[in-house]
């Protein structure tokens, strides 16, 4: 199955701005055991950070990467937990924020 | 046969997919934060997780069944609980 050792849920949270977007991967990282999966431009100075792991870290580590927003100015546009995402969503998951499109529209799970 | 258990006011059924949704809405970040967290303990102690998706001051609350399947007593129960948390944030946030 793919992706069954990054755990279960998905965790996003998109910023204004890079600032609080890497604000926020600090701190749902050191927040809890999640995984940062990806970080998405968006558009229009919009970045999604991505993180999976089980339900109740990616839970903690999301209220954590929104506070963080939420200290670097007006950073915080939405959060959102998925408790188990669909198979079908698996495959245009990222599926890490180094490899190949650096978490972006290209890197693609390949289940 | 059992009745149903009555869902909290505010709270919807949606058909598809079969879930439970509300959306709550608060006056500060604070308000929203302290209900979060109180959802997060409710969550540890029944083993039920919703998706969750919020902004600075709304929470949307979306509860599946089982394995995908309708809603059942569990999830109302739940819901019910998180509107008196709901509740319950907004009057602690603001004392």
């Amino acid at each position: 199955m793919a992706n069954e050792k990054l755990g279960i849920a998905l965790g996003m949270i998109e910023t204004r701005g890079l600032v609080p977007a890497i604000e926020a991967a600090d701190a749902m990282t050191k927040a809890s055991e999640v995984r940062l999966i990806g970080r998405q431009f968006v558009g229009g100075g919009y970045v999604t950070v991505l993180v999976r792991g089980e339900t109740g870290a990616v839970n903690a580590a999301v209220r954590a990467g929104a506070d963080a927003c939420e200290r670097v100015g007006d950073g915080l546009a939405a959060a959102h937990i998925i408790a188990r995402p669909h198979m079908e969503v698996e495959q245009v998951l990222p599926t890490g924020p180094n490899a190949l499109g650096g978490g972006r529209d290209g890197e693609i799970a390949l289940s | 046969m059992v009745a149903p258990t009555l869902l909290a006011p505010g709270w919807e059924r949606v058909a598809r997919p079969p879930s439970l949704f509300r959306r709550y809405d608060f006056a500060s970040y604070r308000q929203t934060r302290a209900f979060l967290d109180a959802l997060a303990a409710l969550s540890d102690e029944t083993g039920l997780y919703p998706d969750l998706g919020f902004g600075r001051t709304h929470v949307n609350v979306t509860l599946y069944g089982a394995g995908g399947g309708t809603p059942g007593d569990p999830e109302v129960g739940f819901a019910n609980r998180a509107a008196a948390l709901a509740t319950a944030s907004s009057d602690a946030a603001e004392g």
